[in-house]
Formats: structure tokens, sequence, C-alpha cells
């Protein structure tokens, strides 16, 4: 064997060539601001608003929607919306927020734009306004919706409750807690189960007592060894099943969906209720910003948000009632926390400090005690 | 002159190829990604040069308790997972106990469903509460409190041990077909004791199989979140991956710190493949594959097959039948329900037909397939080459050619698809919305695992076949490809089924590759699992399970059609 060549070399050669490239990322031109295309809509009504972005989309033939939704959600407004609209095409990319928004920012960087309409979750979309990519689009579309379910840079598409969840063959309705309070009971020691990412839950105790407060409350709570568990897809279903008698933070819409199928569980709002509030947003350099917009618009109508409901939300707009009725009821109640990206996101550092000092690090030095 | 035109041959000519293809795919990650960890901004960012990322990563005492947690753990794991699954290779591989085909069959389940679904199933098993095990073992034992809990150290490691047989099963049942009979006879005919005997020539024959499986699986064990973080953070207990987990859980992901976190991996892998590399350096000490015929032999157990075939399938029951059954048993449920005889009424197949009307899982399956099998090609042929270097050739190098093909492994899924995203994001090569940077993705990615799998199988081969091949031939190509190539194709395959299975299963690279269109199966998955339909996660499960097994049995058949025989 004669080879005295060194691969590395080539490797080398390859590693520069990238090292080179990569540097020069491709300039692309940056698309023209969505609103700047569309025009914004405003002094229009909705029919003559929708007709404009109609005649724009048919032009365009095809959106993308970048989004953070479950696949079945998903593939219904697809279904819904071609219906309406068939003449555009949209196509959509779906991964957990995290995800999409290291996806869209790191496109931007690249200068590549490719989503059109974005949905992102409350707690998580100032990066995204701080790096420019949302329209601040107020289409006359947005005039019903209450002043604390919008922002400049986003509407609100639906809002989730989170609350107590009990198994009904060990707690009965008038002994299940109602505050958060309540859980602090030395009865329930034990007893109740968290999941591990319910920032949401910390975050509404931080708008309704203040910092000093909630922290004592989850120093307390933690005292009282909750049963942490990973994984809301399979926490209320072990309530059902007897794992703990409480899960204090699952969806109510998930319960009812128990429920109805003959599960031992049920829900409580509790006195600070979780409103969990999802974003809809424009692109604010959308390769198809009629489409985009057009889409954006059924999203919050009437047409689409009746859609949403039948997947079993709490929908924003007033005048579209609830799938299931003591959801319905809650729509106006006041011990329901909004946890919208105007008011989750300052405290979004705070809120994972607390759950990840009292609830998911310290678990073993508190049970060594 | 002569000696250029002794250099510019086809083979060489090849052999440079696949090394300069593999160097390009693998350097450039982790040139992006280290180069990262020195900075305080994301690629793309006027981002300066910092050491703060280490800092951050490892200036905290915790940490340490963390790591020693995640050696013990992988360490515990992958004991569980060696035995266990070199049990039953030897099992199914070496001795006629009866019904070896549906040993074989069950022993590969565990590798098709994702592993966040048995692992709930253990709970489920396993659970002081609600784990069926506990119930069982009361009512049976008359306890007063459940004998097992599953949210303790042992749980975790359990439940990551038995979930992982499959792969050292796979490798080690690949050695052992081709393990040279003339030496245990050897061995036996000096009157050695069968066991000293299996110590002596195949175990030690059997180093690099051994070894190679348990650098992989220890990698995989401080790698993995879900045993952690559905048994760890309920029992309280931390390891390395969950303090990345919870530093790393803001957004947009700290793209520098994640890099920075992988380095320790980078440590353990690097210092994991030298310690293999230098116990496998006498490569023709492990030839079993001669000049000679090597077709093992039979040991014939007697009546003793039964006691092997009793404890083999006590084995698969608990490995197998208990976890998956929990899985197939949901996936026929509205909701998980203890099993009992009133649950039967509410048998459904909804969730099967809730996954069959969604339009995106038939493009999601086809995509995974068109990319899992092209990566998982071109990742052994790739390996191949580099392994045929690596044993074969004098080159300067060649160890160091290894050592980065191998350091893929140790790159969490997020930090390497960033650095992928990045990099044909702004390259001209118009990849990105493609299944092609897939492709390079998975290729990418799983390269070191095919590398150890195809190195420690070609140490088998003596290079005395070749050598004869080259004397009454002179095409090294043709040589390579109908002489070398059908030696291993045991091992081949399992590299290849391994990578395939991954893709079917691993989110965070795909998921960020990914565009519109180009979804791939654990998009879907993992939608469900965010979106807690739990029952349709496992009809899911299931489909993949029968889908693949479909897809083995073809695969059989056509290793039989190669004439490579089980040994029976």
């Amino acid at each position: 064997m004669a080879d005295k060549r060194k691969p590395w070399k080539v490797g080398l050669l390859f590693l520069l060539a990238a090292a080179i490239a990569v540097p020069a990322a491709a300039l692309a031109e940056k698309p023209k601001a969505s609103l700047e295309v569309i025009g914004s809509g405003a002094g229009m009504d909705e029919k003559a608003w929708e007709k404009h972005l109609i005649e724009g989309a048919k032009k365009e033939g095809e959106l993308v929607w970048y989004t953070n939704s479950g696949l079945d959600n998903v593939e219904g407004f697809v279904r819904d919306f071609q219906k309406a609209y068939p003449f555009v095409k949209l196509k959509y990319w779906r991964g957990k927020t995290r995800a999409l928004n290291d996806k869209l920012l790191t496109e931007a960087r690249a200068g590549v734009y490719k989503a059109d309409v974005i949905k992102s979750s409350a707690g998580l979309l100032k990066p995204l306004i701080d790096a420019d990519l949302l329209a601040a689009y107020n289409p006359p579309v947005r005039k019903p919706y209450a002043a604390d379910l919008k922002g400049k840079h986003w509407t609100a598409l639906q809002t989730a409750l989170r609350v107590f969840g009990y198994n009904t063959d060990l707690v009965a309705e008038k002994d299940s807690p109602r505050t958060w309070n309540e859980l602090l009971d030395p009865k329930w020691q034990g007893k109740v189960m968290w999941d591990t990412s319910s920032q949401p839950e910390v975050t509404a105790l931080l708008l309704r007592w203040g910092k000093e407060k909630t922290e004592a409350y989850f120093k307390a709570f933690a005292a009282n060894k909750p049963a942490v568990r990973r994984g809301r897809t399979v926490l209320a279903q072990m309530a059902a099943a007897g794992e703990r008698p409480l899960a204090v933070t699952i969806y109510a819409y998930k319960a009812e969906q128990l429920m109805a199928k003959g599960g031992a569980i049920n829900w409580l709002a509790q006195d600070h209720t979780v409103g969990l509030v999802y974003p809809i947003s424009l692109a604010n350099y959308a390769p198809n910003p009629y489409s985009a917009a057009l889409f954006h618009d059924y999203l919050l109508s009437a047409r689409g948000q009746a859609i949403r409901v039948k997947q079993g939300r709490l929908v924003s707009r007033p005048g579209v009632k609830a799938k299931y009725a003591r959801i319905a009821e809650l729509a106006d109640d006041k011990r329901i926390v909004f946890i919208q990206p105007d008011n989750a996101t300052p405290l979004m550092k705070t809120a994972m400090g607390i759950e990840e000092k009292y609830l998911l690090k310290n678990v073993k030095r508190r049970k060594k005690k | 002159m002569t000696r250029l035109s002794q250099l510019l041959t086809w083979r060489n000519f090849a052999l440079f190829g696949l090394a300069a293809v593999v160097m390009y795919l693998t350097l450039v990650p982790l040139v992006m990604i280290l180069y990262g960890t020195f900075t305080d901004g994301p690629p793309g960012t006027a981002a300066s040069l910092t050491l703060q990322n280490y800092v951050r990563a490892y200036g905290s005492i915790e940490l340490f308790e963390s790591a020693l947690n995640s050696v013990l753990f992988a360490a515990g794991a992958g004991v569980i997972s060696l035995v266990v699954g070199g049990f039953l290779a030897w099992v199914t591989e070496r001795t006629n106990t009866p019904l070896k085909p549906v040993i074989y069959g069950l022993v590969l389940f565990p590798f098709l469903v994702p592993g966040v679904l048995t692992t709930i199933s253990w709970v489920f098993l396993l659970s002081p509460n609600i784990g069926i095990v506990n119930r069982v073992l009361i009512n049976a034992l008359g306890l007063s409190e459940a004998p097992l809990d599953i949210y303790t150290f042992w749980g975790m490691i359990w439940t990551f041990g038995i979930d992982h047989i499959t792969l050292p099963f796979l490798l080690m049942a690949a050695a052992f077909r081709a393990m040279d009979p003339s030496l245990e006879e050897a061995a036996l005919v000096s009157g050695m004791r069968p066991l000293r005997s299996f110590y002596h020539v195949n175990l030690k024959l059997m180093v690099p199989s051994i070894l190679a499986t348990s650098l992989l699986l220890f990698i995989r064990g401080i790698e993995t979140f879900e045993a952690p973080a559905v048994i760890g953070i309920p029992a309280g207990i931390t390891v390395f991956a969950t303090d990345i987990f919870l530093a790393l859980r803001d957004t947009p992901t700290d793209y520098n710190l994640a890099g920075t976190y992988a380095t320790a991996y980078l440590g353990v892998t690097v210092l994991g493949l030298w310690i293999y590399l230098r116990a496998t350096r006498m490569a023709e000490r492990f030839a079993t594959i001669t000049g000679k015929g090597y077709r093992p032999h039979m040991v014939d157990l007697g009546r003793w097959r039964y006691l092997t075939l009793g404890l083999a399938w006590a084995v698969l029951f608990i490995a197998v039948v208990l976890p998956i059954g929990i899985v197939v048993w949901t996936s026929f449920l509205p909701f998980y329900t203890i099993p009992s005889m009133r649950v039967l009424a509410n048998l459904t197949l909804d969730n099967y037909r809730w996954i069959f009307e969604l339009d995106v899982f038939y493009r999601a399956l086809a995509n995974n397939l068109l990319t899992g099998v092209t990566a998982a090609t071109l990742a052994v042929l790739l390996s191949v080459g580099v392994a045929w270097i690596v044993i074969r050739t004098e080159v300067r190098g060649r160890k160091l050619l290894d050592m980065v093909a191998f350091t893929p492994i140790a790159f969490p899924g997020v930090v390497m698809g960033l650095a992928l995203l990045w990099v044909y994001l702004t390259l001209p090569i118009p990849v990105y919305g493609t299944l092609w940077i897939l492709v390079i993705g998975y290729v990418t990615k799983y390269i070191p695992i095919s590398l150890r799998i195809v190195h420690a199988a070609l140490l088998q081969v003596h290079k005395e076949l070749e050598e004869a091949a080259e004397i009454s031939s002179p095409s090294w190509l043709r040589n390579f490809t109908f002489i070398l190539l059908p030696l291993i194709i045991p091992s081949l395959l399992v590299g290849w089924i391994y990578v395939l299975t991954l893709s079917l299963k691993v989110l965070s690279l795909p998921i960020l590759l990914s565009h519109v269109g180009t979804e791939v199966l654990p998009v879907v998955i993992f939608s469900l699992y965010e979106s807690g339909e739990y029952p349709q996660l496992c009809a899911m499960g299931v489909i993949l399970i029968v889908g693949i097994a479909f897809i083995g049995a073809v695969a059989k058949l056509l290793s039989l059609r190669f004439g490579v025989h089980a040994g029976d």
C-alpha cells in the first residue's frame, strides 16, 4: 500500500469552502412589507376589505401558514378555508413554538421569508416582534374583539382554560378545591399533580398577586409535596385512572372530552383560572400578503371561529358560543386571568424561575427531609 | 510518474471521494457548533468572541451531581441492555432453542415504538398507585402496599435499559453468526470448560461488537431525555440532560449555550472512541471470517433448550410484551384505563380511523420512507468506505477521519438542526425546502452509528480473503462489491434498519429542516403527543410496528435470497 496522501487535506479544503461561503450570507432582497402592498384597510368595512384581498389573492394563488397548533386542528382549518376560498392553496408548516421561533428567526437572518401567517404562543411571541417579523395589522374583522384580546401585532385566535381537574371516584364535587389556597391544606398532601411546563399558572398568580406573594405561595405549595409529572398528554388520563386525585394544570376542554367518553374525571374553575391566549399574526414580510391577510381574517371571522369552537375551544369573538356549556359560561368570568403576549412576556423569566426552583429542581432535597 | 499513476486508481478515487463527502458532512456542523460556543450570538448575527458560554454551562457545582447521575444512569441501563440483548442473541444464533423466529421478531418491537410511549407504558405498569404489575402483586401476595416504585433511580435505569435491548441484540447476533467454530472446538479439545471457553473465545472475539454497542448505548443514555423527564423529574432525580433542558427552555433556543453543553457529550464521545480504537487496534485478532469455512455450529442444549426457551420468553414477556401490550391496549381505547373485563365494552377503532383520515399522515409516511431509506443507504455506504480506510489502509490521518465522522453523535438534534439550517439557507445549494436537506441531516446525524456497526463487522473479516480475491481478479471494486460486502451484509442490514427506524422516531433535527410538504412521521407523532392525544399516539405506534414488521420481513426474505442464513 503506497497510500501516503492525507485525506484530511481534502476535508480541510471543503471546510474552507464552507467557511468562506457561510459568512457570505445570501443577501437576498427583503420582500416589501405586507401592509405596504395590501394597504391597511382603515375605514373599510369587512366585506369591502375582503373583496380587496380576494382580488389580490387570486393572483398569488397560495400561502404558507407557520403554526404550533395540533395537526387535526390545522387540517380542520385547511379543509374549511379551501371550501371558502378554493382559488388560494393553503399550505402549512407545523412545529412546537420553540422550533417555530428558531426556524423563523434563522430564516429571517439568512434573508429568507417563507411564512405568510404565523401562530405562536402568548409567552413566546416577543422575539418575533423584536425581530420585526410581525405586521401591525388591524383589519376591520378585529373590531369586535375585546381590548385585552388583541395587541399591536396579534389577535387572540382562541383561549384555552386551564383548570383544576379531579378524579370523580376519589373526590366528591363538594370536597374538590376551588381556590389555589385550598391546595395548601395538609389533606391534599401528595395528592396534587402538576405538569412540568406550567409557567402560565405561575404567571397568572404573578399577575394577580405580585412576585412576593406568588413566590411564598409556591414555596408552601411545594412543601405540600405535589406530584410533578411531565406530559400534559397523559396527566388528565392519569388523573382519570387514579394516579392522584387532583390534577391542577389540565385543559378544561380535554377534561370535557374525557368526561364525554366516560372518564372518571371532572373539573372546576379555580379562583384564578388560567386563560391561555393563542395569538395569530400576519407576517411582516409575507411573500403572499393578500392571501395571508385573507386567511388571517378568515381565522378571526365568525366562520373561522366556528371551526375552533367545534374543536372545543373558548373563542374570543363575541357572539360565537363555545361547544361545552360550562366553558361557554366562563367567557366573561372575572376569575379568568388572560395570559397574552403583552402581559406574559415581562413575567416569563420570573415565572420560569419560580417553577424551576420549587417544582422542577428542588424535589429531591425536599424529599430527603 | 509511475508513483502518481499507481495512486490514481479507481479504488483510491472512490475511497477519497467517500472520505471527502464524510468529512464535508461532519466537519461543517462540527466547526460551526464549536465556533458558536465561543461567540455570543447565533450564526448570522454580529456576535463577538466570548468564554461566557462555558462559564454559564459549567460554572455550577450542581451540574457535576447531575453529570454523575447521568453516568450512573447510562452505565446501569447499558448493562441491562447488553446482558438481556446479548443473552437473546446467543439463544437465537448459537443454540437449538425452539421458536427462534418468534424471539427474533419480538426483540425488534422496541426499536419501532417511540421511546416516550414505552416510558409512559412503564409508568402505567409500575406506578405505586395505578401500576398494573403492582396491583397484580398486591392481590397475589396479599401485600399492603405496592412493592415496586417506578419513580426511583432504578425505575429510570430499568425503563431505559429494557427499552434498548434491540441494538445489542442485533449487533451481537451478527457477531455470533460470524463466529469461527474451529476456535471453539480448539478450546474444547484442549480441555477448557464450556463457560471458560465462552469467555476466552466468544467474548474476547466479540470485543469490537460489545464495545461498539456499549459506546452507542452509553452515549444514547447520557443524551436521552425521555426517562429522565417522565420518571426522573417526578422522582427528584436530575441528570445532565435535565439541566440542559431547563437551561434551554427559553425561546429562541440559545444556540451558543446549547452547543457549549454539547461539548461535554463531545468529550465523552471522543474518549469512548479512543478506548474503542485502542482495544481493537490489532484487527487480525478479531477476524473470524477467514479463508476457512466459518459457519458456526449450533450448541445442542438437549433438554436444557426448554429452559433457555422459557428464560427467553420470560425476558421477552417483561421487556416487550408488557410495555408494548399497554401501547396496543391503549390504542383501542378512547382514553387509558386499567385493563379489566368491564372496559372491553369501550374498545374502539376510532384512534386508527382518525390517523388514517389525516391527510398529512400519508405525506409524512411517504416522505419519511423516501428520506429514511435514502439516508440509511448512504450512511451505510459511506461508513463502509470510512471503515475500510481505517482498518485496511495505512493512510496517515485515518484515525482522525474516524474521530471526526463519529462526532455528530454528540450534538443534540436542535443544535445540529440550527447549524445545518443556517448552512443551507446561506449556501447557494438549493436544498432548503426539499427532501434533500433531510437526507443530508439524517446521514450526518446517523453516520456515527452506522460507522461503529460497520467498523466492528469489518474487523471480523480477515484480509486474507480480499488478498486471495485480488489474485484471482484484479478489479478492486468487483471484489469489494461481490466478496467483501456480502460477508458483512448482516451488519450492514443492522445499521441500515437502525438508521431507518431512528428517522421514524426522532423529531428535533427534522422539525427544523422540514418545510411545507416535506414533513416526516415524527412531526405527526409529536403533534399528537403535545396536543394530548395519547391513545391516538399509541395507535400510531402500533401502525409503525405493523408497517416496519412488514419491511423487516421483506428485508429478511431479501437477505435469505442473498444467502445470509440465520444459522439454523
